[in-house]
């Protein structure tokens, strides 16, 4: 799957905890279930940062990818 | 790296029935932040935040005001919500003048060098991409943690609500924090 199946784009690089959880929150918050969101964020922990988010609300991570700068992409399915 | 399944079991509602309190006692830079990125943070996983400022914790709430601002010593000890003006006394001037008002203000508990410690703190933060006390304010109120300030706080200190205050607060007292606590999963003093 390409990022550019994703219904939403959020871009927190340059940030760190817990500022892309509330970003992504507040993104979550204005899309329907089964709507992708592909975030991307440079924090150390982001990746497990938003695994955390989505098992504590039920979405779902479709995929992880990283850029040769470091920057991972992660692509969730927005949970009912 | 593909997972595909859905992390918790569909249909739970993780974030309806948690509930989580913060008391924040200290006015310092270093324990305010902590509380508030706490607060941001677990609202954002889905817990519903309270936030609770006693004593000098009220100070990150208020509106950062010079020591030379005529609104800081001739506030006429106005009012406000929660204020009993019949017992007011002259002192709660000096309280008030004296008072790092402001979370732009605030001092550190370790390191603070008269004011030095906490100019090296924020740049550090600023740096390394950290969110600042101020927009960790703004930002976990607009997420919907709430925000509650003592009563008899408000009146022995002469804070005005909602003048003084750089966001929406409401003031309350011991039995109120009783409730919330009781049905809270998580309480925790700074």
């Amino acid at each position: 799957m390409s990022p550019n199946n994703a219904d939403s784009f959020l871009d927190v690089s340059g940030v760190c905890c817990p500022v892309p959880l509330i970003q992504l929150a507040k993104t979550v918050k204005d899309l329907k279930p089964g709507q992708i969101l592909a975030i991307t964020g440079n924090d150390p922990i982001f990746e497990s940062s938003v695994r955390d988010f989505c098992q504590a609300n039920g979405h779902a991570v479709l995929e992880v990818s990283t850029d040769e700068q470091r920057r991972v992409t992660v692509q969730i399915r927005v949970g009912g | 790296m593909v997972d595909g399944q859905i992390s918790t079991p569909p249909g739970t509602p993780a974030q309806a029935s948690k509930k989580g309190t913060i008391l924040l006692v200290s006015g310092e830079l270093d324990k305010a932040l902590l509380a508030f990125e706490v607060a941001a943070g677990f609202q954002a996983m889905g817990m519903e935040m309270s936030m609770w400022f006693v004593l000098y914790g009220a100070n990150c709430l208020r509106k950062p005001r010079s020591i030379f601002s005529p609104a800081k010593w001739f506030d006429k000890l106005r009012g406000g919500t929660g204020r009993t003006p019949e017992t007011d006394v002259a002192l709660q001037h000096v309280v008030r003048g004296l008072n790092h008002d402001g979370a732009c203000n605030l001092p550190l508990s370790q390191l603070n060098y008269g004011g030095i410690g906490p100019m090296i703190i924020r740049h550090i933060m600023r740096r390394k991409g950290m969110a600042q006390l101020e927009d960790l304010i703004r930002g976990a109120q607009e997420l919907g943690v709430r925000y509650t300030i003592c009563q008899i706080c408000v009146d022995a200190m002469a804070v005005s609500v909602p003048d003084d205050l750089i966001v929406e607060a409401e003031v309350k007292g011991v039995s109120a924090y009783y409730l919330e606590v009781a049905a809270a999963h998580y309480n925790v003093t700074f």
